[in-house]
């Protein structure tokens, strides 16, 4: 893939890693489109918002199809999107799982679908999707917040299989805790717990994240697929 | 993107034809698309389908997602033959684009 001028469909862009993402990318000369729950964020004479439910298809459907005739082509979906909510298994409200499940594994499956049709049109394309270090280190308190991403996990894997012959790579990055809203609430006890477990006892960065997206884009790796890379030394 | 406008089932018909690959038994009544003596694989099929999607977009001006819990669910598969899927996507175009009357940031235009 062609490492300039990128056409790079990210989700989740109002904050955090994806605007630090879509940062990153437009400083590289890429045209980005990003979209989240509210207006955007980020102003450039190269960036496209949309505002949407990630987990609603019909929605995805529009956004993904007027990028590919905006713009001829998506070569990246980055699948960034992702909400969280601590809380004890027997103390999470049926509306919360859904919710959860609905935006971490139902967007990222949406997302997915829609712009691996564009890309299997082309024979090349590139999905990299989010997944996190709670899935592998079964964090308690993050029960329904794991399993969705073990969800995506598993997608990502069977995905990267269905789309190999067509030239589509599709990999996860698995970030530890970044100083992002989503744990903001946690309490610190925890987070230095938590910590304790990586092999490098720090907080992430957008920084770290936005490597390992690079290197799942890289031209190079296109023999890379159907892999999850967690940060700070934590194991699947 | 087109404004919607009403199929012609001849016109529709060539349409599909065009999308199958050469080889693809265009020549035939009926050509199977998929299964036993069937035009496509199992990834031809998604290729085809995917090209579908864009081309009927370009064409009546609908975003349809073929591959649906509807299409999904018959007995007969709209994804047999060039019949089926013909009737199918007649149903489809027949149909109030009802889910197109979202909001102007869902509905493909962006909001920059």
């Amino acid at each position: 893939m062609k490492k300039n001028r990128r056409i790079v469909l990210i989700t989740g862009t109002s904050r955090g890693i994806g605007r630090g993402l879509a940062e990153h990318f437009l400083r590289q000369g890429d045209t980005v489109c990003g979209c989240s729950r509210g207006p955007a964020t980020l102003l450039h004479r190269r960036y496209a918002h949309w505002e949407l439910e990630v987990g609603d298809e019909v929605a995805v459907v529009a956004m993904v199809r007027a990028v590919v005739r905006r713009f001829g082509r998506i070569d990246a979906l980055v699948n960034n999107a992702g909400i969280a909510a601590m809380n004890h298994a027997l103390l999470t409200p049926a509306d919360t799982a859904q919710r959860i499940m609905a935006t971490n594994f139902h967007g990222t499956f949406l997302f997915c679908r829609e712009a691996a049709k564009a890309m299997v049109r082309r024979k090349a394309g590139r999905i990299v999707n989010f997944t996190t270090v709670a899935t592998p280190l079964r964090l308690e308190g993050e029960a329904i917040y794991a399993a969705s991403k073990a969800a995506v996990e598993s997608f990502t894997q069977v995905l990267a299989r269905e789309l190999g012959p067509a030239g589509v790579t599709v990999n996860a990055v698995g970030p530890t805790p970044l100083p992002t809203d989503l744990i903001k609430n946690v309490p610190a006890a925890k987070m230095n717990a938590l910590l304790e477990r990586q092999a490098i006892r720090r907080l992430g960065t957008v920084e770290d994240v936005i490597n390992v997206v690079e290197f799942f884009l890289a031209p190079g790796s296109g023999f890379v697929t159907g892999q999850v890379l967690y940060l700070g030394g934590v194991n699947g | 993107m087109p404004p919607h406008k009403p199929a012609d089932p001849s016109s529709l018909r060539r349409l599909i034809l065009d999308l199958l690959p050469a080889a693809g038994g265009a020549g035939a009544a009926n050509p199977v698309l998929f299964g036993p003596g069937g035009a496509l694989d199992s990834l031809g099929l998604v290729n085809f389908l995917a090209d579908l999607e864009y081309r009927l977009a370009e064409e009546y001006g609908r975003e349809l997602v073929l591959a649906s819990e509807r299409a999904m669910s018959r007995s007969r598969s709209p994804f047999r033959d060039v019949d089926a899927l013909l009737a199918y996507v007649l149903e489809l175009l027949a149909e109030p684009a009802g889910n197109a009357a979202r909001p102007p940031t869902a509905s493909g235009e962006p909001r920059t």
